[in-house]
C-alpha cells in the first residue's frame, strides 16, 4: 500500500439527490462565485495572479492554508480509512499538532522576506534564489508541474464523483462541471480569486466538521460508550497504532510530518502576507483551524466502526462509504448538504492552489531555468492554468491506469524535492548547490521509480516502509552528503543578501 | 561556544535522527521482518530528527536560542514520551483504562501527541518571533541593504 494511493477518491459514492442538499450545494456554488467575481475584477498584475499582489492578512493566510492543505481525502477517505485500520489512521494527520509551528520556524519568515527583497513569486524562485542556480530552480519546477497534474487530475475525478452523487450528472459531465466551475475564476484571477474562496471553503468545512463530531459523538452516546463498545469487539482496532504495525504508522508519522516543510501551495502563501510582522500568529491560527477540519476525520470513523459493531448499520461494503452512510443514516440532510459542500470546498481550495502553483512553474520557472522571461506572464499564467486544466481533465477521464499512477506521486514528490533543498537548504548556509541539484534529482527519480513499481505490482516493500519514506530519506541523504564533500563551495553559492535574509 | 555551535549541535542532531529512521528502514529488509528495535529507533529518530529541524530553523547568529531550544526539546521530549508509552503500556480491558473517554494508549497517542503540543509550541513560536527590525522603514532598509549587497557580489564575480 503506497501512502498516497490512500488519498485517492475513485468510486462512486451513494447517491445525494435530495431537495435541500442540492439546495445547500447551489447556495454553495453561487457564494463561491459571487466572491470569485469580486476577486477577479481585483486581478490586474502578475502579482496579483500568483501572490495576490502581497496584500493579504493573517486570518486569510491562515484559513487559506488550512483550505489547501485539507483536500476531499480528510472528509471522505480518511474517516474511511479509520474505520478501516483504527488508529493508525489517524497517524496520517496527527502531526498536524506541529507542523505548523515546525515550517513557522524552519521556513516562514525567510519565505516571506526573500520574497520581499528579491520580487520572488514562486517557490522554485526560492531555490534558485538560494544557490544561485536556474538547473536547480528547472528542477524543482518540473517535480512541482508532475505532481501537480497528478493530484489536480485525482481530485477532478472525486470532484465529478461528488457532483454525480448530488446531481446525477454522470462522472464526465460531472468532471466537466467541476473543473469549469473551478477554472471560471483561476485562470481569470490567479491564486488572488483563489485565496478569498478559500477562505469561504475553509471555513465551510471548519464548520461542517465541529457539527459532524458533535453529531457523531452524540450518535455514540459519548465518547466513553463509543470506546467501550468497540475495545470489547475489537481491541486492536482501538490500540495506539490501530491494525498498522508500529513501523507503519510511525512512518506515516515521519512522512507527513517532515514532507510538511516541502508542500509548495502552503509555502506559496508565505509570499502572500502583507505584514511579516503578523506571522507571529501563524503556527497558532493554522493548526487551530486544521484540527477544527479534521474532527470529522475521527468522529465519523469512530461513530461508523460503534455503530457497526452494536449492529446498528450493517458493515460497510467499502471503507469509502464512511462518511456518506454515517450522513444519509444519522444526519440531518441539511447538515448532510452543508458537509457535502465542505467535501466540494476542500477539493476546489486544493485544485485552485495547485493550479496556481503548477501554471506558475510553467509560466514563469521553467523559463527562467533557460535563462528567458516570458514578455505577458500575467497571458501566459492564464493560459497555462487552462492547459493544466485541461490536461488534468483528459487524465482524469481516461481514469484508472493514469491517473492512479500519478495521483501517488503528490505528497512524495514534494516531500523528496523540496524539503531537503528548501527547508534544509534555507536554515543552513553549508548547504551547497550540487547538493541542492542531487537531492531533487534523487527525490525525483526514487518516488517516481519506487511509486511506480510498488504501484504496478512489480515490488513490494516491506512491512512498515513506504515509498514516499525511503524516498524522502534517500533525498536528505544525498543532499547532505554532497553538501558535505562539495562544502567548499558553499560560501559562493550563497549571496550576501540570500544570507542576510536566512539570518534575519 | 561559538556561535555556530548550537547550529552544528542542530545540525549533527538532524543527522543523527535521519541515520536512525534509515537503520529502522534498513532492517525492515532482515528476515523475519523489522526486529524490535527498529520501532525504538524510529520513535527517537523522529523525535530527534523532528526537534532538531526546528531548532535549526529557529537558531540565528548573534540572536538568543534559548526558546527555540527549550521548544524543541519539549517536542522531542513528548514524542518519545508518548510514542514509548504507547509501546510500553499494556493493553486496555473493555473497562478501560480511560482518558476523556478514550483508552489509555489511544489517549496518549490522540491527546498527547495530536493535541497537548498545540498548547504549547504556537505560543512558544509567537515568544520566539522576532519582529524587531520588520517595520516598513526597516524593510526598506533590508531590500536596500540587500540591493547593494547583491551589486557588490555581482560585481566581485565580475557578472
Amino acid at each position: 500500500m503506497t501512502i498516497l494511493s490512500l488519498l485517492m477518491q475513485s468510486k462512486a459514492l451513494p447517491s445525494f439527490a435530495q431537495p435541500e442538499i442540492i439546495g445547500v450545494a447551489l447556495f454553495y456554488f453561487a457564494v463561491c462565485g459571487g466572491i470569485a467575481i469580486w476577486a477577479v475584477r481585483r486581478t490586474r498584475t502578475v502579482n496579483d495572479f500568483f501572490v495576490a499582489g502581497q496584500g493579504i492578512g493573517l486570518w486569510t493566510l491562515a484559513i487559506a492554508a488550512m483550505a489547501s492543505t485539507l483536500s476531499g481525502f480528510g472528509f471522505i477517505g480518511g474517516p474511511g480509512l479509520v474505520y478501516s485500520v483504527g488508529i493508525g489512521a489517524v497517524f496520517l494527520v496527527l502531526p498536524a499538532s506541529i507542523t505548523n509551528s515546525l515550517g513557522g520556524w524552519v521556513l516562514a519568515k525567510r519565505i516571506r522576506l526573500l520574497g520581499e527583497v528579491r520580487g520572488l513569486i514562486t517557490v522554485p524562485d526560492a531555490i534558485g534564489a538560494r544557490y544561485r542556480s536556474r538547473a536547480a530552480q528547472g528542477l524543482a519546477a518540473v517535480a512541482i508541474l508532475i505532481a501537480t497534474v497528478g493530484y489536480v487530475a485525482t481530485n477532478f475525478l472525486a470532484l465529478g464523483l461528488i457532483i454525480d452523487a448530488v446531481f446525477h450528472s454522470g462522472l464526465a459531465t460531472g468532471i466537466w462541471i467541476g473543473a469549469a466551475v473551478i477554472l471560471a475564476y483561476s485562470a481569470p484571477g490567479g491564486i488572488l480569486a483563489g485565496i478569498y474562496t478559500d477562505v469561504f471553503q475553509g471555513t465551510v468545512k471548519a464548520f461542517a466538521s465541529s457539527l459532524v463530531f458533535v453529531t457523531a459523538l452524540h450518535t455514540g452516546g459519548g465518547m466513553r460508550r463509543i470506546s467501550e463498545t468497540i475495545l470489547a469487539a475489537d481491541p486492536t482496532w482501538f490500540g495506539p497504532w490501530g491494525k498498522l504495525p508500529p513501523l507503519a504508522a510511525l512512518s506515516f508519522f515521519f512522512v507527513f510530518g517532515l514532507g510538511s516543510l516541502g508542500q509548495p501551495h502552503v509555502i506559496h502563501k508565505f509570499y502572500m502576507l502583507k505584514d511579516v510582522r503578523k506571522l507571529r500568529w501563524y503556527p497558532l491560527l493554522m493548526t487551530g483551524a486544521l484540527l477544527l477540519a479534521l474532527l470529522l476525520y475521527v468522529g465519523v470513523g469512530l461513530a461508523m466502526k460503534a455503530a457497526v459493531v452494536r449492529g446498528d448499520i450493517a458493515p460497510l461494503a467499502r471503507p469509502d462509504d464512511a462518511t456518506p452512510t454515517f450522513l444519509l443514516r444519522f444526519a440531518s440532510p441539511l447538515l448532510a448538504g452543508i458537509v457535502f459542500s465542505g467535501v466540494t470546498a476542500a477539493i476546489m481550495s486544493t485544485v485552485n492552489s495547485f493550479l496556481s502553483v503548477g501554471a506558475a512553474a510553467a509560466t514563469h520557472d521553467l523559463p527562467v531555468a533557460f535563462g528567458r522571461k516570458l514578455p505577458n506572464e500575467l497571458l501566459v499564467g492564464r493560459l497555462s492554468t487552462v492547459v493544466l486544466t485541461f490536461l488534468a481533465v483528459m487524465l482524469a477521464l481516461k481514469s484508472g491506469v493514469l491517473v492512479a499512477l500519478l495521483g501517488v506521486f503528490g505528497w512524495g514528490l514534494f516531500a523528496s524535492t523540496l524539503v531537503p533543498s528548501l527547508a534544509f537548504g534555507l536554515c543552513w548556509p553549508g548547504a551547497t548547490k550540487a547538493g541542492a541539484i542531487a537531492s531533487i534529482s534523487v527525490g525525483l527519480l526514487c518516488t517516481l521509480l519506487a511509486e511506480t513499481l510498488v504501484w504496478s505490482k512489480a515490488y513490494a516493500f516491506p512491512a512498515g516502509v513506504t515509498a514516499s519514506g525511503f524516498s524522502l530519506v534517500l533525498s536528505l541523504l544525498s543532499f547532505f552528503v554532497v553538501s558535505w564533500f562539495t562544502r567548499s563551495r558553499a560560501a559562493t553559492d550563497l549571496d550576501p543578501d540570500v544570507r542576510l535574509v536566512m539570518e534575519a | 561556544m561559538t556561535s555556530d555551535t548550537p547550529i552544528r549541535l542542530a545540525l549533527r542532531g538532524v543527522l543523527g535522527g535521519l541515520l536512525l529512521v534509515a537503520a529502522a528502514y534498513l532492517s525492515a529488509w532482515s528476515a523475519g521482518g523489522a526486529p524490535s528495535w527498529a520501532t525504538w529507533a524510529m520513535v527517537v529518530g523522529i523525535a530527534l530528527l523532528l526537534a532538531s529541524t526546528m531548532a535549526l530553523g529557529g537558531i540565528r547568529r548573534g540572536r538568543s536560542w534559548r526558546r527555540v531550544v527549550a521548544a524543541a526539546s519539549f517536542l522531542f521530549l513528548v514524542l518519545v514520551a508518548g510514542f514509548g508509552a504507547a509501546l510500553l503500556l499494556p493493553e486496555e480491558g473493555a473497562n478501560g483504562p480511560f482518558v476523556l473517554g478514550l483508552p489509555l494508549r489511544a489517549a496518549v497517542i490522540l491527546l498527547g501527541i495530536g493535541i497537548f503540543p498545540v498548547l504549547v509550541l504556537p505560543l512558544a513560536y509567537a515568544t520566539d518571533f522576532d519582529d524587531s527590525g520588520l517595520d516598513q522603514a526597516s524593510l526598506a532598509r533590508l531590500r536596500d541593504e540587500c540591493a547593494r549587497l547583491r551589486g557588490q557580489a555581482n560585481s566581485e564575480r565580475g557578472e
